[in-house]
């Protein structure tokens, strides 16, 4: 229950209305397009709205960003439920759109000091849920070492997230040998029972 | 149209407005590089932006010649390290880099003509890593440019994603892949 704010509601369809026209324009247009007049024309509202619901661009950028790592949470976790969670894994970080609203939101976080506390605290909680899940299912196929779900963590993340931020410009050098060898990879961990197979190709034990 | 005398591309003046420049993309982003903040930045009349740069566009497109320039001079010294693997590492971890570089992938979202120019900046940047890893490679592979064009990808794009990290103060996990970044490196490291 909200008291005493002179804003807007948080539970109101006319603010989510408004955080996804928001979310939209960032990351089609990117984070300089967000303004109070071109949300508003967006969303199909009053200019004055977005203040009603937002006192400044900073407090709907922050909100844009709650919400997308509440999403990211609860997709992740579904994910993780599926029979390969590499693989989902890597396929939810490769999603060109909600790659482009992460990056946008990133580059924000750079020069706002208030999103970048925020987007730190959220990725280390993402991190260790993901490694938490990725711990269970590894232990599960036989690897009961929790710094191996760290690598399998980190290895997902990065490459992916940089592999479709380099698609969506269009520079995808090598990147054809790239997905090869991650298909092959994360073909290590369809079916079920222990790995039988090294988990890192190549590298000395 | 009548062609308007610009300054020159070797002046002082010239490249200290582009320092002004590329000072505000990392610490303000795109949308504060304006002629009369790049020219109060650099302490300099606004006037001189526009004596330099006849749109903002092209002080862009010139800060990203002078990136791609330094870069592949960079590379150039970096890549002559006995494990280029290594270099290529702390090469794309640099975290001046890394934040200017996603304020341009920003910005060309935002000015989508922009975007061809970083794809091109981009290309021929990882082209160039290729190439010297291939070299490395050679006599030690039966394929090095298929095994350079791999390797360049996964050095580069498991690192920098990791100095964006950093930067905001996020370090969770960086120690366990970089232990094993170093196993596989270390094979490449020289005798002795």
């Amino acid at each position: 229950v909200v008291s005493g704010r002179r804003i807007g509601a948080e539970d109101s369809a006319t603010r989510t209305r408004l955080i996804e026209a928001a979310e939209r324009l960032m990351a089609e247009e990117g984070y300089a397009a967000v303004t109070t007049r071109r949300l508003a024309t967006s969303a199909g509202l009053k200019p004055q709205l977005v203040h009603y619901y937002f006192r400044t661009l900073d407090d709907l950028f922050l909100e844009i960003h709650r919400r997308v790592v509440r999403e990211s949470i609860e997709t992740i976790r579904a994910a993780m439920r599926t029979d390969n969670p590499v693989r989902a894994l890597w396929a939810y970080y490769s999603d060109p759109p909600a790659a482009a609203l992460k990056i946008e939101l990133r580059a924000l976080a750079n020069h706002r000091k208030a999103l970048a506390d925020y987007v730190q605290r959220s990725l280390v909680t993402i991190r260790k849920v993901q490694v938490s899940c990725l711990h269970r299912h590894l232990k599960s196929r036989g690897i009961a070492s929790r710094a191996e779900a760290v690598k399998v963590d980190v290895a997902v993340v990065s490459l992916s997230r940089f592999l479709v931020s380099e698609q969506i410009l269009g520079a995808t050098v090598g990147h054809t040998e790239t997905s090869a060898f991650v298909e092959d990879w994360l073909a290590q961990f369809d079916g079920s029972g222990p790995l039988d197979r090294p988990l890192w190709p190549g590298a000395p034990a | 149209m009548i062609s308007r005398r610009l300054g020159k591309e070797d002046s002082a003046t010239r490249s200290k407005l582009l320092d002004a420049a590329e000072a505000l993309m990392v610490e303000e982003g795109y949308a504060a590089v304006t002629s009369r903040q790049v020219a109060k930045r650099a302490g300099l009349k606004n006037q001189l932006v526009h004596y330099y740069f006849r749109t903002m566009d092209d002080l862009f497109l010139a800060m990203l010649k002078r990136i791609e320039e330094g870069d592949l001079g960079r590379l150039k010294a970096a890549m002559v390290a006995e494990n280029p693997i290594r270099a290529l590492w702390a090469f794309s971890s640099d975290p001046k880099g890394a934040a200017l570089i996603l304020e341009l992938w920003v910005l060309g979202n935002h000015r989508k003509p922009f975007r061809r120019h970083i794809a091109q900046y981009m290309t021929r940047l990882r082209k160039r890593q290729v190439k010297h890893l291939a070299r490395f490679f050679e006599g030690r592979t039966p394929e090095p440019e298929a095994l350079a064009l791999l390797v360049a990808n996964l050095v580069v794009g498991v690192s920098r994603p990791l100095v964006g990290e950093t930067a905001i103060g996020m370090g969770e996990g960086h120690g366990e892949i970089l232990s094993l970044f170093e196993a596989y490196a270390g094979r490449f490291d020289p005798p002795g």
